[in-house]
């Protein structure tokens, strides 16, 4: 029997019973509920994950060591498909050694718009004048269809610039996007003005958690306008900025430019997203598929240390903050 | 006792200029206003070309002038003009634009919703449901979260053939029953971390099952996140081309439509104004439901990416 001493002597307490096999049962029988309902919610997205990511990368691996032809089918071709996408990457002027150039040149480009991508989202957070109207012109792009804007964007570039110039100025103009001495530019500028607001939201957001003792403290030594955003918002943003900069380095072999919508399969320049998409798009068969999956998996292998690497770099500098 | 309460005084737009009169504001609302020039040059100008009258434009009109008489006759004959003609193995049959905005509807809403609720659904289990597999669940998503491996979309469309689930909505739908692409699980996961499960203990101990808790109980607690998903999706759905190009061929949407119409090289600037009021007939729709949902989608898209 068990003793409890309640300080005003010893009382005895009645045993407490045993469970029941009946409580046992009922218990065991809500967790098979249970466990059952867990398997009914998660058993169609798993195979759906287990068919269109799993599999389908590693049919995708398999293929890239495949040859595709009409008459034959598939057969195995070794590493030819490597092979000759190597040649083809280390080959100067070639679409694939443009088109890694390319997306470098837009990775590296796009940290002259990072600035941006953080002061107005800053004007906004400060609520200086017109940043709701502001705010909401940002993100419209997001809103709208890049299709038609894009298409909207060739006719202004491609036809009206070059009469308003030739009307009114007298100068003879080419076409600006499909020149191909201006395409990248004129193809790059648009992506930027188009993306520039993406994210204005979330760093607007994360910039007005800041305590608005920290922003006063602040103040008081001096910390307004520019300096109080060097000083105290972007540290304290760093943790966003560093999330969103490991995503754009994890997207920088996929970025297409809108060139497909530009220019359908007759690009005059190349990135390695629109590349391969055109390559599977436009195939015969599955004849480009192998190679496509070549092209995807090298850079996949390429891009899988570096973001390691990247991100073991970015929470090195990026502190901790709480607040 | 008196309550004093002081209100802080509006400010008006001439003393919030006064106050912020530096060097960073002045260069950042010069930079805003190019910005907003620029947008309003290009979406006025597709705008002010839809409505030039067509008879004009290929009378006196260029691409570049302001039109002489404007009407809306671009807006009707777009619904006539503007289609896509299928190749012979899908059928050799003509969409106009009017089957191709209902294609774009059902595509939009179908997607959205798939892709919300399953995302919604797995974050529910995985985070009000204890059990051991959820680490794997959440493994699943990171590691394809943060490992995009690519190159794998022709091995795609050869098992969306081999299931002969290609050009076929049901296909299209199950394509997009996934919670790995985006952010909207992390989200959802956020939301239903931060409810308190004494709503399900009660309802548990009313005798209510799994499925009427989720359903009944939980579900309705993240209604406004969820209605913000499905809005999202919705918005990029119909705005996309890329995936009926290649899997709903037999179904083109607007996007597509009005992406081959205007790639169609041989019909020149003839049909410029109308293209473009077709452009602005796919944009109308996703404009007006920003506009009347504005504060409420930028609020949860930026609680969202704040809980994120």
């Amino acid at each position: 029997m068990s003793e409890l001493n309640n300080g005003q002597g010893v009382a005895s307490v009645a045993p407490i019973p045993p469970k029941t096999d009946k409580k046992d049962n009922s218990m065991a029988s809500a967790r098979r509920k249970e466990t059952l309902f867990y398997i009914c919610i998660v058993i169609l997205p798993l195979i759906q994950f287990a068919i269109f990511y799993v599999y389908a990368n590693i049919n995708s691996f398999t293929m890239s060591f495949k040859k595709w032809t009409e008459k034959d089918g598939w057969s195995w071709a070794g590493f030819d498909n490597y092979k000759n996408m190597w040649i083809e990457l280390t080959m100067p002027n070639t679409n694939l050694n443009n088109g890694m150039i390319n997306a470098v040149k837009v990775y590296l480009l796009g940290w002259l718009v990072k600035p941006f991508n953080l002061l107005f989202p800053f004007y906004v957070y400060k609520k200086m004048p017109a940043h709701s109207f502001f705010k909401t012109m940002l993100f419209l792009p997001q809103i709208l269809s890049t299709t038609c804007t894009a298409l909207i964007y060739k006719y202004v570039v491609d036809q009206v610039v070059p009469e308003i110039s030739k009307l009114y100025f007298g100068v003879q103009m080419d076409p600006l996007l499909s020149n191909p001495n201006s395409t990248f530019w004129v193809a790059w500028f648009f992506g930027v003005l188009d993306g520039i607001g993406g994210s204005i939201l979330i760093y607007t957001s994360a910039m007005m958690r800041i305590p608005e003792s920290l922003v006063e403290y602040g103040k008081l030594e001096g910390c307004t306008g520019l300096k109080e955003f060097i000083h105290i918002t972007f540290p304290l943003i760093l943790p966003t900025f560093a999330v969103y900069l490991m995503l754009g380095f994890t997207s920088i072999f996929s970025a297409n430019l809108s060139l497909y919508t530009f220019f359908g399969n007759g690009s005059p320049i190349q990135t390695i997203g629109y590349y391969t998409y055109v390559m599977v798009v436009d195939s015969s068969g599955y004849t480009s598929y192998p190679k496509a999956a070549a092209i995807g998996l090298f850079f996949t292998a390429v891009l899988v240390p570096l973001t390691i690497i990247f991100r073991n770099l970015l929470n090195k500098i990026t502190p901790q903050v709480q607040y | 006792m008196e309550n004093n309460v002081i209100k802080p005084n509006k400010v008006s737009f001439k003393e919030k200029l006064k106050r912020n009169l530096n060097p960073y504001t002045i260069t950042i609302f010069i930079l805003l206003t190019v910005y907003c020039i620029y947008q309003f040059l290009l979406l006025g100008w597709g705008f002010m070309k839809s409505l030039h009258d067509p008879e004009d434009y290929l009378l006196r009109g260029t691409v570049s002038n302001w039109p002489d008489k404007f009407s809306l006759t671009n807006y009707i004959k777009a619904f006539s003009t503007i289609h896509v003609t299928l190749d012979r193995h899908l059928g050799g049959y003509t969409i106009y634009l009017g089957e191709m905005l209902f294609n774009s509807l059902f595509y939009a809403i179908g997607c959205s919703v798939v892709g919300t609720m399953t995302s919604c659904f797995m974050a529910y289990v995985v985070n009000k449901h204890n059990f051991k597999f959820n680490k794997v669940i959440n493994f699943i998503f990171w590691f394809s979260y943060m490992v995009p491996i690519m190159g794998s979309m022709g091995s795609t469309i050869q098992i969306v053939e081999t299931l002969n689930l290609r050009n076929t909505w049901i296909g299209l739908f199950i394509m997009k029953m996934t919670f790995t692409g985006g952010n909207s699980f992390l989200l959802f996961g956020a939301a239903f971390r931060g409810l308190d499960d004494g709503y399900k203990e009660a309802a548990t101990i009313d005798g209510a099952g799994n499925f009427q808790v989720m359903f009944q109980i939980m579900l309705p607690l993240v209604k406004a996140l969820t209605f913000t998903f499905i809005m999202i999706g919705f918005i990029g759905w119909w705005n996309d081309y890329y995936t009926p190009m290649i899997y709903l061929q037999k179904n083109p949407t607007a996007a597509l439509g009005l992406y081959k119409f205007n790639s169609n090289q041989s019909q020149g600037t003839n049909f410029l104004t109308y293209k473009l009021a077709g452009f602005m007939i796919l944009m109308i729709p996703t404009f007006i439901i920003f506009m009347i949902f504005k504060n409420k989608f930028m609020y949860n898209v930026s609680e969202g990416g704040m809980k994120g």
